[in-house]
């Protein structure tokens, strides 16, 4: 029996050792084929790059057909769907702000504030409110107050917000970046690992970006009676961009992979030679281009040689009617009906080259904001000075020589610029116009087009609903049903059905937003 | 290898004679063993050895009472003799069966109180299937087995009563000679997906030939001791051991393979376009074939005979000290398509030895080396694109002139794929077990065991220079190097005490550690610089990416196992268990689960109290119950969200690191999720044990369960792990052992097994309705299996028409029906009921035996037919050219739909093809698995031929299927074994159809 006791001891002691050891045993839980956290400075590049490729770029390539910059071939297949107002619960621009874009950008603003770095935290929700404008300005209400946070778990149903909450959390948001560019204690440089592909650490210009945002947000309230206030947007204008060579936009790369390259070129449906994405640009954007606003007189914005190229049959720029294919026609008129009489839509100019960079938002779009707040509170003389600095400062991005930038001022004053400026409608109509053309391609046009109440007085003659269109959703007989908002994505619909309520397209696409609404 | 716990030997007192004697089978009048040997009236017994001899001493006129498992026991007085003699008959149905439970320790069947199953080594090799998981097909009551398709090493699933996991994987644990194996199956190997190129689970490794029983421990009550991985069950492999006289067997067969059922065509349509032909069109919307014009069978060309072949020797034997135990085999099978192959090689040592009367040690190695040659399926890249090539042109017809790849525009020629589109993977395997098993005193064991199973898999996929894969046209190369292992150790103190001869107790207690680890390189290259020459090498340096992969997973665990019996009538068994396991967090690593069984032989109850007497109609009665209760750790790593570099090819390059959205968001909170379980049983014998029913009823409830689902984009991600959600599996088993005919030269056995599960999804987190496999997609994305809330956990999840709230179809402006957005529950992939049926006569040296294997009930997704519609050759679409009105609304103006619309190309390709409903089909099936008649050559002949043994067997495999799915063979799983949760079974989507195939053999033992 003494012997049992002897072994009885030695496995409790045994077991004793083995009990200190096994905490140690057992960790081998770290994850061993991805970090769960890096350093500050190395998580910027990320937040930018998605949330240009993931979330405006996904906000801008089916609604590019919408704002009828660009117009499919064929009249068949998924590609003409944007175009005619076929939305449906699979677009998926939810998914990819929410999902690939956001957290990034949370993660940016959360690591800046544990680093005592602010100028993280300033780029980090500078970009958090670009993801959200973007969002709600297609949804409206959205998921903002509980969305991810960097510290909580996965919600599984998060609520939504409404769009005024969403507009003043944005505005906040912007608020606090400024507060953080402006801060003068910052441990690690924006640019410390060569992250910041915008401005190289340039914390000024960030700060410009964040003011400029905050105009543009505001001035999206010009409906909503008090909350617009045309004195603040002006003082954001003034604290934004105010020089070239200030814009936020997005580099794109050759020589990496394909999805460094500039997607309207490349991977985002344009490989196909048969059937890309676009075909050409609309007809619609062709009169923009060749025709002054209030008069319709003909004059040729030197612009258009930078933005599209002509035709391989003849060298004249031509458009498509959108929702009318190739089949239907320069502008659905029947007549060039090959795609030799059209120039491409990819790598053709300024905005579709491989290596074209995409804005977030331009010094010209601040003047054009300026603009339309000094018209919208009488100051027209004001109006016009920052109206003819956006024209010029986007016709200088663009490369237009002086001589022709001078020529074309000179055909807009003779034309009656001055006189079209007292009165709201047409001055709007320059701005807006001048807005489509500076802003080729942004999301944001489909703000202004919303707001503008898709008028012909505003945008001119050419600015026609689709052929083709969705009539199980849009009516066929009322010129004035257009769209108006996106149906939230099925994913979201499916798995968090309280919050998304009825996703009906005739609901979703048909309603409009809170701002779109006096 | 027998249970030395039992081996009780005490001193003698003096005085007696020694009597010595051998023990044989009666029925090939082998040594037997293992015999015990007791002096009735005393506690004086022993055993005999491997030779069947023993040794005792005993006074003249006491009575010996020879017992062993499984046989009739037997009393003998002693006279003067100096030996005695004995021949044991065994039982073919005992009551005393003993069955592997855990840890390699054998239990008397009659003592468990919760259900399991074996099944032996004979009717093992008599379903002559390469992998062991379908050689258990229709034989055991509660599984669930389905082979993946006709591609020679293919996946096959098995699912014991049911699933208990929403995601993760339903496969039961493997155990081998006590040490658990890795039967894991790849999901998207080498960057291609599940479902194009599902891989082997990995169970497929073992050799059928080296097994001598497979017991299958089917709820959580017979698993506990094996631990959290335990959970869906345990299938315990017994491998064949040395012992007696030398013996040598060789086996083989020689197997021709056919494809059994392939789905009928249209021959009526070829190739075109929207009626007009086209040379370059993939479809066959052209016009009608002009008599005369020749209607290729292209399909029926594609496919051949297959040829396999099969050897095994294996030598054996001992003395009565030591066994062995070797075997090696090949085993080389070729498919019904042109080089499909799996060839597999073994090697297998076992041998142990008796160091003194107290200390044995034993061990065992077996290398096996597994190579398989497989191609892409699942779309028209894949090689059963042959399913819908125009019949017009003859698809052998594979290369141009100048050598280059002749196919129609879009996707490759399936010839072609044959010779330059090669997947293949190629595993090396071992498993190497060592065992001491010490007894120091005679009511004390310990027994002590480690063994590994490690095993490197090198998988290549090649898309050669000229395919037609956008972005591979100049070729590509996918590459996978991985090594896994799984080392086990466990060590186990049996003690044994007896009261009054009337109670006795057994209690063990055991510690476990198991350490996996996983870790694989992947490669991938594109654009080949020499187009021959398919090679990584042969690529630059900027069209290469590579990525590796690490996961580890350690648990530690420590149990007890109390068994109680009276008088060998009443048993009750307490068990219990600690789990530490690295996967979940520090603060909830820890966790404790209990189960509880009984069981009570209620006849021999009554006949020790002299209620009944031996000779009636029922022989035999036993209830059963059981509670059990089985926790289940997290997978490795997911813990904590994590970053990553890449996105995908239609996201923007992140250029560097970003929140990982491709994995799951990781969940620092997790806890252990646990099953419980009830089950109810009873084993009732009648006339002698020639009829015998045994019913199980049981109920399974996971919740809390460690899910990994899909949550709203606006959650941040797509995938995440978290506790919550419920499936409840309810069901009931029945299995009938009869012997109708036992004659001394003709005996007929006849055995029924049936079963039904319902595997219900009882709660899902938040506010889910379902949960969805992205692994199980098919159709363009039509449908996918997924769990649905208050429903089956093997629904499936596809396209429907859009309707009003009454149920009307919604129609477009031109009169067409319209596809939701949202996808519903269209079907449930569950069947009703599973059975199989077992025939055995043995007449003579002539014995058959065939097995019919019965599913009803089951939905299967068609869309393999899905395929042929939108390429215009399923006979559905002969309808084209007619015209119907859609009985509906139209959507945009509300009124009844009166407008006539012809029944063409875009209706099929584009709305009809875009739902689901229309693709599901019963997949009920009624099959003769196998039927084998074996020949044994008479003794008189063999003994002049120096032979012991010569078996001669022809079987033949699902000679008969009657089934009224349209399709393939509905023995289908679109990705395999590797989808997790509700699986893919059921989902047949354009793979290699199942196959039929006679076998001829013989085996031979000197």
């Amino acid at each position: 029996m003494k012997n049992i006791h002897h072994k009885i001891t030695m496995v409790l002691i045994a077991a004793l050792i083995f009990g200190s050891s096994c905490k140690k045993y057992l960790a081998v839980n770290d994850n061993p084929n991805n970090p769960t956290q890096v350093p500050v400075d190395t998580r910027l590049v990320g937040a930018i790059t998605t949330t240009n490729g993931a979330s405006m770029w996904r906000a801008a390539r089916e609604v590019a057909g919408i704002m009828q910059y660009g117009a499919t071939k064929n009249t068949t297949g998924a590609n003409k769907d944007a175009e005619t107002w076929r939305m449906t619960a699979s677009y998926f621009l939810w998914q990819n702000a929410y999902t690939w874009a956001i957290p990034n950008c949370v993660d940016l603003a959360l690591l800046g504030e544990k680093d005592g770095s602010p100028h993280f935290v300033g780029a980090g929700k500078l970009l958090k409110a670009v993801n959200f404008g973007l969002l709600t300005d297609q949804y409206g209400a959205i998921v903002l107050t509980d969305a991810y946070n960097g510290e909580s778990q996965v919600k599984l149903t998060p609520k939504v917000d409404s769009q005024q909450v969403v507009y003043q959390e944005i505005d906040k948001m912007l608020d606090e970046a400024i507060a953080a560019f402006s801060s003068t204690a910052n441990k690690t440089p924006l640019n410390n690992s060569n992250g910041d592909i915008i401005y190289k650490g340039d914390v000024e210009k960030w700060k410009r970006f964040a003011w400029s945002l905050k105009a543009r947000y505001l001035n999206h309230l010009s409906r909503k009676g008090s909350l617009y206030v045309p004195a603040k947007i002006i003082e954001a204008c003034t604290n934004g961009f105010n020089a070239d060579g200030m814009d936020a936009e997005f580099p794109y790369l050759a020589g990496g992979q394909q999805t460094d390259e500039n997607p309207w070129y490349s991977w985002g449906g344009f490989t196909s030679v048969t059937d890309p994405r676009y075909f050409t640009w609309t007809q619609f954007f062709v009169d923009i281009l060749t025709k002054l606003p209030v008069t319709e007189a003909v004059y040729q914005d030197p612009r258009i040689s930078r933005i599209m190229s002509p035709a391989p049959s003849d060298s004249k720029y031509r458009g498509l009617r959108s929702g009318l294919g190739l089949a239907g026609g320069q502008g659905g008129t029947g007549t060039f009906k090959n795609e030799v009489d059209y120039g491409r839509f990819s790598n053709s100019g300024f905005y579709t080259k491989q290596t074209s960079p995409f804005p977030f938002i331009t010094y010209s779009e601040v003047k054009l904001i300026e603009a339309e707040a000094r018209l919208r509170s009488n100051d027209i003389t004001g109006a016009i000075t920052a109206y003819e600095q956006g024209v010029k400062a986007n016709m200088r991005k663009l490369g237009v020589p002086a001589a022709e930038i001078n020529a074309y001022w000179a055909a807009q004053l003779a034309n009656g610029l001055n006189a079209h400026f007292s009165s709201l409608t047409n001055g709007l109509s320059h701005i807006m116009r001048q807005k489509y053309i500076s802003l080729c391609l942004n999301p944001e046009t489909w703000v202004d087009m919303r707001r503008m109440d898709y008028s012909q007085q505003i945008y001119g003659p050419g600015l026609q609903r689709p052929a083709n269109l969705n009539t199980v959703v849009f009516s066929a007989t009322n010129p004035n049903d257009w769209i108006r908002a996106m149906v939230y994505e099925t994913n979201e619909q499916n798995r968090n059905p309280e919050a998304v309520g009825d996703n009906s397209e005739q609901t979703r696409l048909r309603t409009r937003l809170w701002w779109d609404r006096p | 290898m027998l249970p030395l716990i039992l081996l009780i030997t005490l001193e003698s007192d003096g005085q007696q004679k020694t009597l010595t004697g051998k023990i044989t089978d009666s029925q090939d009048g082998l040594p037997l063993p293992g015999v015990t040997i007791a002096v009735k009236g005393t506690s004086r017994s022993t055993l005999t050895d491997n030779g069947g001899n023993f040794s005792i001493t005993a006074d003249p006129g006491q009575v010996l009472i020879f017992s062993f498992v499984g046989a009739t026991p037997v009393e003998r007085t002693i006279g003067n003799e100096a030996s005695i003699d004995v021949a044991m008959e065994k039982n073919i149905k005992s009551l005393s069966e003993v069955v592997v439970t855990a840890f390699g320790v054998e239990q008397e069947k009659r003592a468990l109180g919760y259900s399991v199953q074996e099944v032996k080594s004979r009717e093992i090799t008599d379903s002559h299937q390469p992998n062991i998981v379908n050689a258990l097909q229709g034989k055991v009551a509660g599984v669930q087995i389905t082979n993946s398709g006709g591609a020679p090493g293919a996946s096959a699933i098995m699912l014991i009563r049911g699933g208990t996991s929403l995601s993760g994987n339903n496969q039961p644990l493997y155990v081998v000679d006590g040490i658990p194996i890795d039967n894991s199956t790849p999901v998207g190997q080498g960057g291609l997906s599940a479902s194009a190129a599902p891989a082997s689970n990995r169970a497929i490794d073992i050799n059928p030939e080296d097994i001598a029983s497979i017991t299958v421990l089917k709820g959580p009550s017979a698993a506990a001791l094996y631990g959290l991985r335990a959970a869906d069950g345990v299938v315990v492999i017994t491998t064949k051991k040395g012992g007696g006289a030398t013996r040598i067997n060789y086996s083989n067969s020689f197997s021709f393979d056919v494809v059994n059922r392939v789905p009928e065509l249209q021959s009526v349509y070829k190739q075109g376009e929207q009626g007009v032909f086209n040379p370059a069109s993939t479809a066959s919307w052209g016009p009608a074939f002009q008599p005369g014009e020749t209607v290729y069978d292209n399909l029926g060309n594609f496919f051949k005979t297959a040829f396999t072949q099969k050897h095994d020797i294996s030598a054996s034997g001992g003395n009565d000290r030591s066994t062995f135990y070797s075997s090696a085999s090949v085993f080389d099978q070729d498919g019904i398509v042109k080089n499909l192959e799996f060839k597999r090689y073994s090697f297998r040592l076992a041998a142990d030895t008796r160091i003194s009367d107290k200390l044995k040690v034993g061990g065992s190695a077996n290398y096996n080396k597994t190579s398989r040659l497989y191609f892409s399926q699942g779309d028209a890249n894949g090689i059963m694109a042959a399913l819908f090539w125009p019949r017009n042109d003859d698809m052998s017809n594979y290369l141009n002139a100048n050598k280059t790849q002749r196919t129609i525009t879009g996707a490759d020629n399936p010839y072609w794929g044959l010779e330059k589109k090669p997947i293949t993977s190629n595993v090396d395997r071992i498993i190497a077990i060592g065992n001491i098993i010490y007894d120091p005193f005679s009511f004390l064991n310990i027994t002590y065991r480690i063994g590994t199973d490690y095993f490197t898999d090198n998988f290549t996929s090649i898309r050669s220079a000229g395919t037609t894969i956008v972005s591979e046209e100049r070729g590509a190369i996918s590459q996978t190097s991985a090594n896994n292992q799984i080392t086990t150790s466990t060590l186990l103190v049996t003690g044994r005490k007896s009261f009054r001869e009337k109670f006795n107790f057994s209690l063990t207690l055991g510690h476990n550690v198991e350490n996996a680890r996983t870790q694989s390189v992947s490669s991938f290259g594109r654009n080949f610089i020499a187009p021959d020459f398919p090679n990584l090498n042969n690529t630059v340096q900027s069209d290469r990416t590579v990525s590796q992969f690490v996961s580890r997973r350690r648990i530690v665990g420590a149990f007890g196992d109390l068994n109680i019996d009276y008088k060998g009538l009443a048993f009750l068994n307490f068990r219990a268990r600690n789990d530490w396991s690295s996967t979940l967090p520090v603060k909830s690593n820890s966790f404790f689960y209990p189960s509880v069984s009984a069981s009570v032989l209620l006849t021999d109850l009554l006949k020790e109290s002299g209620l009944i007497t031996e000779d009636i109609f029922i022989s035999f009665g036993k209830i059963r119950a059981a509670w059990a209760r089985v926790g289940k750790d997290a997978p490795p790593h997911v813990l904590a969200p994590t970053l990553s570099t890449a996105t995908n090819t239609f996201t923007i390059a992140p250029r560097g690191f970003i929140s990982n959205v491709n994995n799951f968001f990781g969940n620092p909170d997790l806890r252990p999720e646990f099953t419980n379980s009830i089950e109810i049983g009873t084993d009732v014998r009648f006339f002698r044990n020639r009829l015998g029913v045994d019913f199980t009823y049981y109920k399974t409830s996971t919740d809390d369960q460690i899910l990994g689902t899909r949550t709203p984009p606006s959650s941040s991600t797509f995938l995440a792990y978290l506790n919550g959600g419920q499936i409840d599996n309810e069901g009931v088993e029945l299995i009938l052992t009869t012997r109708p005919v036992v004659r001394k030269n003709f005996t007929w056995s006849l055995d029924f097994n049936f079963s039904r599960n319902r595997a219900t999804v009882k709660a899902l987190p938040g506010t889910l309705d379902r949960v969805e496999l992205s692994d199980a997609w098919v159709a363009n994305n039509v449908a996918q299996g997924a769990g649905f809330l208050n429903g089956s956990l093997f629904g499936i999840n596809g396209s429907v028409w859009k309707r009003d709230a009454s149920g009307q179809l919604l129609l477009s402006n031109t009169g067409y029906p319209q596809v939701k957005s949202t996808l519903e529950n269209i079907g449930d992939r569950a069947p009703d009921w599973v059975g199989g049926m077992t025939n055995t006569f043995t007449y003579k040296s002539l014995s058959f035996a065939f097995l019919w294997d019965i599913r009803i009930g089951g939905d299967i997704f068609n869309a393999t037919e899905n395929a042929l519609v939108r390429s215009g050759l399923s006979t559905k679409t002969l309808n084209r050219g007619q015209s119907m009105v859609f009985d509906g609304i139209i959507e945009s103006t509300k009124a009844k739909n009166t407008l006539s619309v012809p029944l063409n190309q875009n209706y099929y390709q584009t709305i009809y093809s875009s739902q689901g409903f229309d693709f599901v089909e019963d997949g009920s099936w009624y099959r003769l698995r196998y039927a084998t008649l074996a020949y044994s050559v008479p003794k008189s002949i063999l003994s002049r031929i120096r032979v012991q043994n010569l078996q001669l067997n022809v079987t033949g495999r699902n000679l008969i299927l009657i089934t009224n799915y349209s399709g393939v063979d509905p023995e289908v799983s679109g990705s395999g074994a590797g989808v997790g949760g509700s699986g893919s079974f059921g989902m047949d989507n354009l793979g290699v159809p199942a196959t039929r195939g006679v076998d001829i053999g013989l085996r031979l033992t000197f």
